[in-house]
């Protein structure tokens, strides 16, 4: 068992060093080999699911260090959870490296970018399988360095290394929070032993100790999974490599939170749960009127992310974990098949502008369409993806987050507060908005003609095509894993399929309201739908309109940050400046200056004093060798004068 | 048995010709046997007190070092009494006096 | 007086005489065979004080190394034009004055400690037997509690060897 552990967690790590020590020397740069790792912990991944997704866990730890009588433990714990993630993220990561060998290919720093690739992801398999919050922890800020690195990988372009600076320095924020919480915890309960608090934990706790605890955790999530208001990294976080923004996405770093809040379910009490519920919500409607008119392919992904996060946090905040964890799932697969479909059409565009010698935007939505003629094969993918994300029916979109609607329903009708029947609702109306926004991009990328200033039309248009199987295989892969069939035979409900089942606790479901959920559901979705087409059609962007500017501005959040965060912090430093420089300063002049004066006086005394005893010694040694002068030079004379000496001393002494 | 005065007096006396060898005599060499004559009359008074320690036998193992040291310093001393020969043509130390300030 | 108490007198004579003759005689050679007659003085003195071992190392080193060798350096530092290696005395009454003292502080120091009667002396004097071989004794010493300074004298001895050969050496330096 420690083997197939090993061969999981080792071999991104393995491909990381290798890459990077020797990567130079190998063959194509060595791609193969992180591929061929890749592919090794992907098999040990599948094997342990085989394992341990029937029953039963593995739970290995050893002595880490000591302090004192403090004992500190690590090892690695293997559930049902841990199975599940780890499959996802060693799958998510294998695709996404076979498809950057072509999107990436002629980069300059090739090999950097499938060491750094591995890092990432071993960094997210640390998380998923580490048995302690502290080991967690580490890995977590491993996630955290990783994607600075990969976002950050273009680092000459000017927005790069700023977003990925951004995004370290949010999620520096939130992972402060999420110390403390681990603090807390490990001063409530004497261990961050996950297995312990998770299923033996009797919670002792005082009230007010696990709500800190429990913000503390979610401090963690609101940050890495991109919670209101801490959403602003993700979309700017875009400056990455499209395959990294893929695995960013869908399956390591957002992930990570979602992850981190099933995994520490039992810690988070009911108004830590409301909070969360709550700023799900919030976080979901924003991300998707946010997506709403966005005109870069990849931005308008971005928030759909965002919002798609605010779904599966608010499910653990209505106290349904699985449905969460079912949504984290199947938005994986449909949200790295966007994204990987995004950059083909990018790709497709940038070598057919490469080829006519014509540069623009490749990203720009308002600036593409018709491709489905060019592209037929990414069409379809892209379709089959994005109608997931739509939430209609058949497709794993719908089941996932009819479980998450069906559980805020509930948790609504359980209430006592008719405002928490804004919770749902919410969620209802960003079904809609999601529907418009995946809508209206599907129909601006690929249907329609082709919208390009006249002079330069046709020839791009006509040098688009279809890219290598190796980007179209993984897309062909994710495309299919967006069908209902993967997770729940019935396609209207996922209540009885095999994932919902394994994380559902009480066998007795609630299953009232179920047909009103997925009536209302699917006639967003279908509005949705129809409202982008009648808005498509009407050939207008409407980003000057209020709700334009509201959503292309992501609610003016960034200026928000600005104003509320960076000015008074930047204030703040012009203080802390000024008394750094006018108090601090002077006193250290001062002591300076102090120390100065001092110093001559010390010197005064040495030279007079010290010095002059020397001189007085030294002085009267001359004198006193002038005695022996009669016989200058014979080793017998100072011999005798120093026996005389001997005798004269030991006269002396006795007497 | 012996007095163990009778040992100190002896050996204070073998010390005080040492002295007086090394001050008066003018050739390094004697200079050294004035030197070993020090050392036999400290290991003198080594051995007679340790007649008294029968079993632990400390003196005449701390005897045996200085006479270890002695041969040592003997091999060395007249090493460089060869060299300084050869440099100044001569062993007399009154003539030596390169120490002159 | 037993025979013991006469020989001690007999070897303190001769060692004390020849030692006088080493700080007398003008001939340097002469110097040196006095001084081999106060080595086996002594080696006579540690035989009565029970040290048996003592004195044949006494006999072998210093007789037999350390004299030999100043010999050799009394043929190796003389002018061939001299008849014999003499070599006259200077300081006599500096060398008085040092040398009286001494004695002086050292006979004053015998007779007011008067070592015969400190405790353990007198303790370890009523029950003296050991007139058996100190040969075991030493060896056994040498090789457990002694074992560190045995080893370091053996690498003092051969830096000494390697230091006066070196320094000895012809040509190296002036």
């Amino acid at each position: 068992m420690e083997i197939l552990l090993a061969s999981i967690l080792l071999p991104p790590l393995l491909s990381f060093l290798l890459l990077f020590l020797v990567g130079r020397k190998l063959p194509r740069q060595g791609d193969w080999l992180a591929i061929g790792l890749s592919g090794l912990s992907f098999l040990a991944a599948l094997f342990l699911f085989v394992r341990i997704w029937p029953g039963g866990e593995f739970h290995t730890q050893a002595q880490w260090f000591q302090l004192a009588s403090y004992s500190f433990k690590a090892g690695f714990w293997v559930d049902k959870l841990s199975v599940l993630m780890g499959l996802l993220v060693t799958f998510i990561s294998l695709l996404v490296q076979i498809y950057s060998t072509a999107y990436m290919q002629g980069e300059l720093r090739y090999r950097h970018y499938f060491g750094y690739l591995g890092l990432f992801t071993f960094a997210m398999l640390g998380i998923v399988l580490a048995d302690s919050l502290l080991l967690l922890f580490i890995f977590w800020e491993l996630v955290g360095l990783s994607s600075y690195l990969l976002i950050g990988f273009w680092y000459q372009q000017i927005e790069a290394p700023l977003a990925s600076r951004n995004a370290f320095l949010i999620n520096r924020i939130g992972d402060t929070g999420f110390l403390i919480g681990i603090m807390l915890v490990y001063l409530q309960f004497g261990t961050s032993d996950l297995k312990f608090l998770t299923t033996e934990a009797m919670l002792p706790m005082r009230t007010s100790w696990s709500l800190v605890v429990g913000l503390g955790i979610f401090c963690g999530t609101i940050a890495k999974s991109a919670q209101f208001p801490l959403q602003i990294w993700l979309p700017r976080a875009m400056a990455g490599p499209t395959p990294v923004s893929a695995l960013i996405h869908a399956a390591t770093m957002v992930a990570a939170g979602v992850f981190l809040l099933v995994r520490t379910f039992p810690l988070l009490d009911t108004s830590v749960l409301t909070i969360i519920a709550i700023t799900g919500t919030i976080t979901a409607f924003m991300g998707a009127v946010a997506a709403l008119f966005q005109t870069d392919i990849k931005r308008l992904l971005a928030f759909s992310t965002i919002s798609q996060l605010g779904y599966m946090v608010m499910a653990v905040g209505v106290g349904a974990p699985g449905a969460g964890l079912f949504h984290l799932l199947t938005h994986a697969f449909f949200k790295a098949g966007l994204f990987l479909c995004a950059g083909i059409v990018i790709h497709a565009l940038h070598e057919a502008a490469h080829r006519t010698h014509v540069h623009f935007d490749a990203q720009d939505m308002q600036r593409m369409g018709g491709f489905r003629k060019k592209l037929p094969f990414t069409f379809v993918c892209y379709t089959l993806c994005g109608l997931a994300l739509a939430g209609l029916p058949f497709f794993s979109g719908f089941l996932s987050k009819d479980a998450i609607l069906l559980a805020a329903f509930q948790w609504a009708n359980g209430q006592s507060s008719n405002l928490a029947w804004l919770v749902p609702s919410l969620g209802f109306l960003t079904a809609f908005l999601t529907a418009f926004y995946i809508g209206r991009q599907l129909l601006l990328v690929f249907f329609g003609e082709w919208r390009r200033e006249p002079k330069h039309n046709q020839p791009v248009y006509e040098n688009i095509e279809e890219p290598p199987l190796v980007m179209r295989g993984p897309v062909a892969l994710l495309a299919a894993l967006s069908v209902f069939l993967f997770f729940s035979l019935n396609p209207f409900d996922a209540g009885n399929g095999w994932l919902l089942t394994a994380f559902t606790n009480d066998a007795t479901v609630n299953h009232n309201g179920h047909t009103i959920v997925v009536v209302l559901s699917v006639l967003l979705s279908l509005s949705g739908l129809g409202a982008a087409y009648w808005l498509v059609m009407k050939k207008t962007f409407a980003m000057h309109s209020f709700l334009g500017q509201l959503s292309i501005r992501n609610w003016y959040l960034e200026e928000a940050f600005q104003s509320l965060v960076v000015l008074p912090a930047k204030f703040f430093i012009r203080i802390a400046h000024w008394v750094d420089s006018y108090i601090i300063d002077k006193i250290v002049d001062f002591m300076g200056i102090f120390t100065v004066v001092f110093a001559h006086i010390i010197a005064w005394i040495d030279r007079i004093l010290v010095d002059g005893l020397v001189r007085l010694t030294a002085y009267t040694a001359g004198r006193v060798g002038m005695l022996t002068r009669v016989k200058q030079g014979s080793i017998q004379t100072y011999f005798v004068v120093a026996l005389l000496g001997l005798i004269g001393w030991v006269i002396w002494v006795v007497s | 048995m012996i007095p163990l005065d009778h040992y100190l007096l002896l050996s204070a006396i073998l010390f005080c010709i040492g002295v007086a060898a090394i001050v008066t005599r003018r050739n390094a060499i004697v200079v050294l046997m004035g030197i070993e004559l020090i050392l036999n009359a400290a290991n003198l008074n080594l051995i007679a007190f340790s007649r008294f320690d029968p079993q632990k036998l400390q003196g005449q193992l701390f005897a045996l070092f200085v006479i270890v040291v002695a041969a040592a310093e003997a091999a060395v001393a007249l090493a460089i009494l060869i060299k300084v020969y050869s440099h100044f043509q001569t062993t007399e130390l009154d003539q030596i006096n390169e120490l002159r300030g | 007086m037993s025979l013991v108490t006469l020989l001690f007198y007999v070897f303190a004579l001769l060692t004390v005489g020849s030692a006088l003759g080493v700080l007398l005689f003008r001939n340097v050679l002469y110097a040196a065979f006095t001084l081999l007659l106060t080595f086996l003085g002594l080696a006579g003195l540690y035989v009565l004080a029970g040290a048996d071992l003592l004195a044949v190392i006494q006999i072998v080193i210093y007789v037999g190394g350390i004299l030999v060798l100043l010999v050799f350096g009394v043929m190796l530092t003389q002018r061939t034009s001299q008849e014999y290696p003499a070599s006259r005395s200077h300081n006599h009454l500096l060398g008085l004055l040092v040398a009286g003292g001494l004695f002086t502080l050292f006979l004053i120091m015998i007779v007011q400690v008067n070592a015969e009667h400190l405790g353990w002396i007198a303790s370890a004097s009523s029950n003296a037997a050991g007139q058996q071989s100190t040969l075991a004794g030493i060896g056994l010493k040498l090789m457990t509690d002694a074992v560190l300074p045995f080893e370091v004298a053996g690498i003092l001895l051969l830096i000494a060897l390697i230091g006066a050969a070196y320094i000895a050496g012809k040509g190296q330096n002036r």
